[in-house]
């Protein structure tokens, strides 16, 4: 037994006398180019990526599955049958969804242009003025910690038609108040604000993270051969950001095309279907109407929607320098 | 004399615009933590106060005594805890092999990895809805704690591998050099040595599941077992919304995340960047 246990105990220990023997090398691998042949580094990593296959890459197949069959609450149970391309047909034709997806459009593109116009400046000051930065930043990033529930509700309350802060002050100065989350024009925009409100942070940390990496040199370098302030800031800066830019558009797309869990406390996808995202009414189908098969069939379409917009982003602001 | 007046024009207009993006963060907070210490005789008077008149705990006293938001509490530190716990288990396990090892396919589990949690959360509702329906997951504690993995194992693993390249491998050669075992050496040496790495993980993994109400909503139906954001969504009912009610539960349940910023300001960036940038 014991003899046993030595045994194995070389044999998962083998790499690492292999190792020391070649000279060990300071940093993150030691006997970098070799691979090792032991079994030790897949014991270890394999709780966690068997874990991960379960809950997500599983599902994640699974679901294009459910897509082609007719899964609802009520025969969940019993089984469902197959009904091919079914839903997707339904989705093609369905009016709703191309309204869901002009209503993401619009809450998109406001989340996006306000939180980039946002957290850029923010993080290009929080760049220059290092001081400032450490006072600031605590507290611009307060929003992006609380969950989705507790922003949806302090929004509501700011909005609040009667008691909101928002109105107060309005009918302070003597204008009139707004509806806001009932107002069919406005509902959009109330929601584009507290999620700006909500994503800047990330933006902000996201890009002043990538302007530490672009070295000093460069600018005074730039700064010796003439250039203005400007020059600099379109020429350099914005330039050496671009890989950075590009992940954070793609994935702040991502998150905002795909974001529920504000607007299902905020509005629900109303007033008269005016807060309607595409994400909004696939949890609806799936969730409150129990059309699980045909919600499936609006996430894979939503994937692909997804995929596109970020190649999109590759070949534009992701393509390599022209000058 | 020019240069410098531009120049203090510049910084003045710089910090009017920090103040006042400070303000907008922290206006709405600042409108539901008035809320939640006014009387309820000030929250029915219009138009509402800007400044609280009054300083009254009455609705913290109520949410306390007469709802279910220490059970939500307990509920939610008991997923939250058990998710993190086993979250930086896996993680540091995993990390420490992507540090340290250079293995056959390594960088495909890592892509692999990064790729699943690029799956918005959104496409697997579904799909995990029904299988947690099969396995007789819904419905209880164990089936969150698995399900909130998704989110929080990628990102400690990501974390804990940026941290372990930190950590030199002199000291844990001495440890294996004196008989240790790979695991020995990284329960007994690395871990150690990676404290405020490990605590950031388990912030984040905390604050993540403790945050987290989608899945919660549709996979827990007991009362019992509802955790802290489901209280707080059951305070508003269709016609009628309590607010004092609502926004003192409301601040009870932004504590972890205030906590959190106190703790871990110093590692915020990396922290909050590190899972989603490096891999």
């Amino acid at each position: 037994m014991i003899e046993q246990q030595k045994k194995l105990r070389e044999y998962w220990d083998g790499d690492f006398k292999e190792m020391i023997n070649k000279k060990s090398q300071r940093g993150s691998h030691f006997g970098t180019p070799r691979l090792s042949r032991s079994l030790i580094p897949y014991a270890f990593v394999f709780p966690t990526v068997a874990v991960l296959l379960f809950i997500e890459a599983f599902p994640f197949f699974w679901n294009i599955w459910i897509s082609l069959n007719d899964v609802r609450t009520t025969n969940i149970m019993r089984g469902y049958p197959f009904v091919g391309l079914k839903n997707y047909m339904e989705l093609f034709k369905d009016p709703m969804f191309y309204h869901s997806l002009h209503v993401s459009l619009y809450f998109v593109l406001g989340s996006i242009v306000g939180q980039f116009m946002l957290g850029l400046l923010i993080a290009l000051i929080f760049n220059k003025y290092e001081g400032l930065a450490r006072f600031f930043r605590p507290i611009f990033v307060i929003p992006w910690l609380l969950s989705a529930l507790i922003i949806g509700y302090s929004w509501i309350w700011m909005y609040n038609y009667n008691f909101g802060l928002i109105n107060t002050i309005l009918r302070m100065i003597g204008l009139k108040p707004i509806k806001w989350l009932n107002d069919v024009k406005m509902a959009v925009w109330a929601l584009v604000i507290a999620n700006v409100w909500r994503g800047t942070p990330f933006t902000m940390l996201f890009l002043e993270s990538s302007l530490k990496n672009i070295p000093k040199e460069l600018y005074e370098a730039a700064r010796v051969d003439g250039a203005s302030g400007w020059q600099i800031f379109f020429y350099i800066t914005l330039q050496l950001l671009r890989p950075a830019l590009t992940i954070n558009f793609i994935l702040v797309t991502m998150w905002t095309f795909n974001l529920f869990d504000t607007i299902l406390v905020m509005t629900q996808g109303g007033p008269a279907d005016a807060t309607m995202t595409t994400a909004m009414y696939m949890y609806n189908n799936a969730f409150k109407y129990g059309l699980f098969g045909y919600g499936a069939a609006i996430t894979l379409v939503m994937l692909i929607i997804n995929a596109a917009l970020a190649a999109v982003y590759f070949k534009t602001i992701g393509r390599e320098n022209i000058s | 004399m020019r240069k410098r007046v531009k120049r203090y024009l510049i910084n003045s207009i710089v910090i009017a615009f920090l103040i006042t993006y400070a303000l907008f963060t922290l206006i709405p907070i600042y409108w539901v933590f008035t809320t939640s210490i006014k009387s309820s005789k000030e929250l029915v008077s219009f138009p509402p106060s800007l400044i609280p008149k009054s300083i009254s705990f009455e609705h913290y006293k109520f949410v306390f005594t007469r709802t279910k938001l220490l059970r939500g509490i307990i509920n939610s530190l008991i997923i939250s805890g058990l998710a993190t716990f086993i979250s930086l288990v896996l993680s540091s396990l995993a990390g420490y092999a992507f540090s340290r090892f250079n293995f056959q396919g390594k960088k495909i589990i890592l892509a692999t990895i990064l790729g699943l949690y690029l799956i918005p959360p959104l496409i697997n509702v579904i799909p995990l809805f029904l299988m947690f329906n099969k396995l007789g997951l819904l419905n209880s504690r164990f089936g969150l704690v698995i399900a909130y993995q998704a989110m929080t194992l990628p990102l400690s693993t990501f974390l804990l591998r940026n941290y372990f390249d930190g950590i030199p491998v002199e000291i844990e050669e001495a440890a294996l050099m004196d008989g240790c075992t790979r695991l020995e050496a990284l329960r007994k040496v690395v871990l150690p040595l990676a404290v405020p790495g490990l605590s950031v993980a388990a912030i984040f993994s905390f604050i993540i599941s403790w945050n987290e109400f989608v899945l919660a909503l549709n996979f827990l139906f007991s009362d019992s077992l509802k955790t802290v954001q489901l209280v707080i969504m059951g305070f508003v009912k269709l016609y009628r919304i309590d607010w004092g009610a609502l926004t003192a539960a409301m601040v009870i349940g932004m504590i972890p995340v205030l906590i959190f910023l106190i703790v871990a300001q110093r590692y915020l960036i990396s922290g909050l960047l590190g899972g989603s940038t490096k891999y």
